[in-house]
């Protein structure tokens, strides 16, 4: 028998997904005429009150895109505020992606000693993190900015400072960022409710990033150490030798080496972007297979995490599509191509 | 001819102006040489210049590139990783052929793409870079082209003012000398027949 508390937050979240926006709602935005056509249709439901605080000459996909970030927060957020205890700890550390991403944009302007101010991060409450991103925006180095993160779960990305240095490359301290972050995420996967499905779809998550990430690094000639770097653990259904085997493969093989992985079903979706060298059609080919894998466990388990981790998802996925079509829409952009993204 | 009109006839007039058109005959010559190799030179870049169709594909695919990763990342992202791209080191020299100080541009170093984490982030800037490469070398290319171009008309039309006005001239010239000259001495002959007859 589920807590009370666990099943409230489940219906809350079976509630919160009315407000989302349909398959065919997204592809109404896609054939909108133009910007004003879409803002005048994406304003209603949680985004109505936002938007209508836009003057009309402040109506541009800058300001649409930030306002939908601000609903994608305020979504989180609130997911976490009601949350039982049995699993706010893991919900909170699965959360953590944009506060993952925020230090990956700091760390990143620091080390190569760029100006960044608050308005380039996603804006986060001030009680969401311990982190000062104010102060390690004014800090003077990249060294300086990461002893801030002394008390932080981040604190080891300063162990990675002197071989991003050797690469020039942010490589190294962003990846080390995300293994903290799924390290994190599983810590507080054990004794959930749960914990099967969620396990499972963690696993492939984690699968399907690191193939992305090994087969455009090896598309683009990447060099070796860091493809191998950029690789986070444990595996789920793939394996650390076809990993490794993968990462030493010639060019030539990477389609082969794609077919031969337990991912190799989803080649309808996979192997005409590695065929044609496109990271764009290879990101949104792993993103489609994605979400179709999470929306089979939302299906499968409904009241149950796994119906939560997909609507965690599905804002995010809201998010990216809503400011996708905004940006398209300002820049002329043809309802077919878009589509292609969506 | 007002050329002619106003040299006077003499065998020292005659034999500094056979000296000049001799000399004017060489200097069309090396012009025309000249104007061969330019002609050659042009034809050669225009067989290159076709990299202008290569500039502008990928140029044409790297704003695509752009306006997808802008897409899919919003600009206030794109901006922030924009930012941290460096710079590209582009090596500036000439060289002089036929006279001519001929721009030769080089990429000393290239944005360093793998740095970037997101590899779509990559693929964009893997993309630019190239394009940018392509328009340094049309660039090149197409200056040293309008550069020969302007040197090949003012030499075409040196050697054809030299073949159609000044050589035709100096013939003339020295013909009328050699005829004065011819009469002066006729005259003379004449003048010192009538003489040895009386």
């Amino acid at each position: 028998m589920k807590p009370a508390s666990y099943l409230y937050l489940i219906t809350r979240v079976h509630g919160l997904s009315t407000h989302l926006f349909s398959d065919d709602d997204i592809r109404g935005f896609a054939r909108a005429r133009d910007l004003n056509a879409f803002v005048e249709a994406v304003s209603k439901g949680d985004y109505a009150e936002k938007i209508g605080l836009l003057s009309r000459e402040a109506i541009n996909a800058r300001n649409l895109n930030r306002v939908f970030s601000e609903i994608y927060v305020d979504r989180l957020l609130y997911i976490l505020k009601v949350a039982p205890q049995s699993v706010d700890k893991f919900l909170d550390a699965y959360t953590r992606k944009v506060e993952v991403e925020n230090l990956k944009r700091i760390l990143g302007a620091k080390f190569y000693g760029l100006e960044l101010s608050m308005d380039d991060l996603i804006q986060l409450p001030r009680t969401y993190s311990v982190i000062n991103y104010q102060a390690m925006l004014e800090a003077e180095s990249v060294d300086d900015a990461v002893t801030l993160l002394m008390y932080s779960v981040y604190r080891g990305v300063g162990n990675y400072i002197q071989v991003s240095r050797e690469y020039n490359s942010t490589v190294p301290m962003e990846a080390f960022l995300d293994k903290v972050y799924y390290r994190n995420v599983y810590k507080f996967l054990s004794g959930i409710p749960d914990e099967d499905v969620v396990r499972s779809i963690l696993g492939v998550e984690v699968d399907l990033r690191n193939l992305y990430f090994v087969i455009s690094y090896k598309l683009l000639d990447a060099p070796q150490n860091l493809i191998e770097e950029s690789i986070i653990r444990p595996f789920y259904r793939l394996g650390e030798e076809y990993i490794n085997g993968f990462i030493r493969a010639g060019k030539d093989a990477i389609l082969d080496n794609f077919l031969a992985s337990p991912y190799g079903w989803a080649s309808d979706k996979i192997a005409p972007a590695i065929e044609a060298g496109s990271i764009a059609d290879l990101e949104h080919g792993i993103h489609s297979v994605y979400i179709g894998f999470l929306r089979e466990m939302a299906t499968r388990n409904a009241l149950g995490l796994g119906y939560i981790m997909w609507y965690l998802n599905a804002i995010y996925y809201e998010y990216r599509n809503l400011t996708s079509i905004a940006f398209a829409k300002e820049l002329g952009v043809e309802e077919e191509d878009i589509k292609l993204i969506l | 001819m007002s050329f002619v009109s106003g040299v006077s006839a003499s065998p020292g007039v005659l034999l500094a102006l056979r000296d000049q058109l001799n000399f004017i005959i060489k200097g069309k010559e090396i012009l025309e040489m000249k104007r061969d190799r330019l002609a050659g030179e042009i034809n050669r870049l225009l067989g290159e210049v076709k990299i202008r169709g290569d500039m502008e594909r990928e140029l044409r695919e790297a704003y695509s590139l752009l306006v997808q990763v802008l897409m899919r990342i919003g600009y206030k992202n794109l901006r922030t990783i924009a930012k941290s791209v460096g710079y590209m080191d582009i090596k500036f020299s000439t060289e002089m052929v036929m006279g001519i100080n001929l721009v030769r541009l080089g990429v000393e170093r290239s944005v360093e793409y793998t740095s970037f984490y997101e590899p779509l982030i990559q693929a964009l800037a893997k993309k630019l870079n190239e394009a940018f490469k392509y328009m340094v070398k049309t660039a090149e290319i197409e200056n040293n082209i309008e550069m020969l171009a302007l040197e090949l008309m003012s030499t075409s039309r040196k050697v054809n003012s030299l073949e159609k006005i000044v050589i035709p001239q100096y013939r003339e010239t020295i013909r009328y000398v050699e005829e004065r000259l011819m009469e002066d001495a006729l005259g003379e002959f004449v003048r010192t027949k009538h003489i040895v007859s009386r």
